[in-house]
């Protein structure tokens, strides 16, 4: 149970005093009554009452001066004034002095009723304020704080940015006065070497060659730690395009290839022909090779061999180089990819030292790409250090291809086109025969439309796993891009293909988008390319069922669903056009005897919405109750099919349908 | 014989420089900073400039402008010959107007090169002959 609410009141009247506190206590209050101001006062300095009530009239302090004085000792106290009639004036002065309420007293006590509520509300309103005070104190409290955590952290922020600067800049500072006599040694030493001052003896040229060669190393550690420093300043921006794997490995080998002669090491490389593409920056994914490479040329000695080759996985493609040499033992693999750890791996003599920086540089920028890089290794056996990039969807990377074709394009006012390849009924040959067989039919494909379309760089075949593919064509315009679509089509459906051991035939549809006849942006390009890719696949047609009966409409949408349509169904006129005015759909099934709006009304006002103008529509009557032409409808413009059909009728139809509007699209 | 300016401020590497290219059968002339080059230029006529970047009073950066955007100079071929990395002079707002951009420590057969190709072959005497 609450505590009970003691009150005090100020009453002259023994009478009313009785009567009132007889009337609070019933309530459950604890009442003590004051009959004069004074005395009133003096109780209040030894004991606390939550409430006050206090008569307006009192023989000795007005009551009004009672309160004053209230609201000076117990601030947070509430008093209630009690007045006599038509003494409200008096009672709004007393609450403008602090009192929380008023009482009227009315002459046979009926306000004594009252009371009990008067002064719970009082106190809950008290109670209310104070909360919301404290809170605002609170809130007060955490915006200093905030204010001051954040003058702190800004203060921080500066001294860590002052940091950065000073270490950037020594950084540079060092690398700039290192240079400048590194440059004067480096070229005296040359001149010694070439004998512009005067004839060398063969010792002297030996020692001057050692020199030489730890001005070289010295030079290499400079630009390590320019690099490094760049790198842990998080000032390395990597410029991310697609990068053929075949292409970056051959160039990576080929600026190997004279440090692996001169060694007498055999440098391989295993790389498939259908080598997938990353999306990485190219510099900094060479860096990371020439180093791995040139270390595992190192660290191998006579007749040894470094092969470099890729895996392809699932979500990365993964990079090896491995090398016949001296291995390096197991305790020391995990600390490679740290700054200056150099192991017992000792190259021979006359090979250029490392920097000690050099796998801890890999190691970051493969990181940078969201990769990761490993050794292992075998002692006496050799070492295969290996990174990954991941692999990246081939929707990232036909928009990519998209937004590189797309820059080139407006950069040269050229044409940019692509064209859409896909084949029809390849859910159903996936079904027949196994994704692994299909995915290597598309891969066949690709083969044979890269040879049709190979016309220099920029075009460019992606593989869809929904039997799809892309050819991004630069410079070619509209009418290239259909007469080279129409050749890739011809040429692919002359051929016979084996799937399985079976030979199959396949169907192509083609479409094209060209910039800037057709899409006038980089959205827009792939906007329309994407829409056409999705248009070439059965599964992603959106047809809408509109009937008046549920039974028919429900029948429809699951016939339709198990054929790979996406169905949206309506139950009238009015419902179909609400719905078609935010959902996309291709074809419309709409029967004709509805109630609120026959078929015919929606057909015209289909016809009549600019949105939905294009959208096919195939109207389903009774038998005989054609009135296409009573109507004016041409029956060349629109579709019907009679009640009762036989349903491989409808789907026949609404194939057909699709097909004469995806042809028309081209 | 085709005449260079070198324009270095540090000494040591300035004679290096200029040993090298007279042994490559240049003629040379030292500048060491940029106001000195802007004199040596209406003096010697050069067929070729090598400037450093970091200099006092005058530096690399505004010696090419200025050596750019004077019509008896403009056409002069410059190397620039710097410790600064490239990153930091693509970061600046005007771009360098330089043939060529070797980065200390060079190789001296690059610079001599370099040179070779930017005022073609010894055999004339040189353009001023």
């Amino acid at each position: 149970m609450a505590t009970p609410i003691s009150v005090l009141l100020f009453e002259d009247d023994e009478g009313q005093a009785l009567l009132t506190k007889e009337a609070l206590e019933k309530e459950g209050f604890l009442v003590d009554v004051a009959y004069t101001g004074r005395a009133g006062l003096d109780r209040l300095l030894t004991k606390d009452y939550s409430a006050h009530l206090i008569d307006r009239q009192l023989p000795d302090i007005p009551g009004i001066e009672v309160l004053r004085r209230i609201a000076t000792i117990k601030p947070k106290a509430i008093s209630i004034i009690v007045t006599g009639h038509g003494d409200e004036q008096a009672a709004v002065e007393a609450m403008k002095l602090g009192a929380s309420d008023y009482v009227i007293k009315s002459p046979y006590m009926g306000h004594l009723a009252a009371l009990p509520v008067v002064i719970r509300e009082s106190l809950e309103r008290r109670q209310l304020k104070h909360d919301r005070e404290e809170l605002q104190t609170e809130l007060w409290e955490h915006a200093r704080l905030l204010e001051e955590r954040n003058a702190e952290l800004r203060r921080a922020n500066e001294e860590l940015k002052r940091v950065d600067q000073l270490k950037s800049d020594l950084v540079s500072m060092v690398s700039h006065e290192l240079r400048t006599p590194l440059a004067t040694i480096k070229e005296f030493t040359a001149i010694l070497i070439d004998e512009i001052a005067g004839p060398v003896t063969t010792d002297q040229q030996e020692y001057l060659g050692i020199i030489k060669g730890n001005i070289d190393r010295l030079s290499r550690i400079i630009d390590d730690l320019l690099d490094m420093a760049k790198i842990e300043a998080g000032r390395v921006i990597l410029t991310k395009a697609m990068v053929h794997v075949g292409p970056l490995l051959e160039q990576a080998v080929q600026s190997l290839r004279p440090l692996a002669e001169s060694r007498r090491i055999a440098l391989a490389l295993q790389v498939p022909a259908d080598a997938p593409g990353v999306l990485a920056d190219g510099d900094k994914i060479m860096q990371v090779l020439v180093n791995l490479v040139s270390n595992a040329i190192k660290y191998t000695n006579g007749q040894g061999r470094v092969t470099i080759g890729i895996e392809e996985q699932t979500n990365e493609v993964q990079f090896n180089v491995t090398d016949t040499g001296v291995g390096i033992a197991s305790e020391d693999l995990p600390k490679l990819f740290e700054k200056f750890q150099r192991f017992h791996r000792t190259a021979e003599n006359g090979i250029a030292k490392g920097t000690g920086l050099g796998l801890a540089i890999s190691k970051r920028l493969v990181e940078l790409h969201g990769g990761r890089i490993w050794a292992a290794s075998t002692a006496g056996k050799g070492s295969t250090f290996s990174f990954t990039l991941p692999k990246y969807h081939v929707e990232e990377v036909f928009r990519e291809y998209i937004r590189a074709g797309m820059e080139e394009a407006k950069r040269k006012r050229t044409h940019l086109s692509t064209i859409i390849l896909s084949v029809d009924k390849f859910q159903e040959l996936k079904a027949l025969y196994g994704l692994e067989e299909t995915s290597r039919l598309l891969k066949d494909l690709e083969v044979v439309t890269r040879d049709t379309v190979r016309r220099g760089a920029g075009d460019v075949v992606v593989r869809w796993q929904r039997g799809e593919m892309v050819v991004v064509l630069a410079e070619v315009e509209k009418a290239g891009a259909q007469a080279i679509a129409e050749r890739i089509k011809r040429i692919v459906e002359a051929k016979t293909f084996h799937v399985n051991g079976r030979a199959v035939v396949v169907s192509l549809a083609i479409a094209t988008v060209t910039y800037p006849e057709e899409a006038t942006s980089e959205d827009e390009m792939l906007r329309m390319t994407e829409h056409r890719l999705q248009g070439g696949e059965k599964a992603r047609m959106r047809v809408m069922v509109v009937d008046d009966e549920p039974k028919i409409r429900q029948f429809l949408k699951e016939a339709l669903e198990m054929r790979e349509y996406e169905v949206l169904t309506a139950a009238s006129g009015p419902d179909a056009l609400e719905q078609l005015t935010h959902e996309r759909v291709d074809l419309i099934l709409l029967d004709v005897m509805m109630p609120v709006m026959n078929g015919y009304e929606v057909y015209h006002l289909l016809k009549e919405t600019p949105q939905t103008a294009g959208v096919p529509v195939i109207i389903i009557t009774a038998k005989g109750e054609r009135k296409d032409r009573e109507l004016g409808l041409d029956s060349a413009s629109y579709n019907y099919i009679a009640k009762p059909f036989q349903l491989e009728d409808l789907l026949a139809k609404v194939r057909d349908v699709l097909q004469q509007q995806q042809s028309a699209k081209l | 014989m085709p005449t260079l300016l070198i324009v270095e401020n540090e000494p040591e590497l300035l004679r290096a420089v200029r040993i090298r290219l007279t042994a490559a059968g240049f003629t040379c002339e030292a500048a060491r900073n940029g106001r000195e080059a802007l004199e040596m230029v209406e003096r010697v006529h050069p067929d070729l400039i090598i400037v450093d970047l970091l200099m006092p009073e005058i530096d690399g950066y505004e010696l090419c402008r200025r050596l750019r955007s004077e019509p008896r100079t403009t056409s002069i071929p410059i190397i620039v010959l710097s410790a600064v990395p490239q990153h930091a002079i693509d970061r600046r707002k005007d771009p360098l107007e330089a043939a060529r951009v070797l980065h200390k420590p060079f190789d001296s057969q690059e610079l001599v090169n370099a040179v070779r190709e930017l005022v073609g072959p010894l055999t004339s005497g040189g353009r001023h002959g």
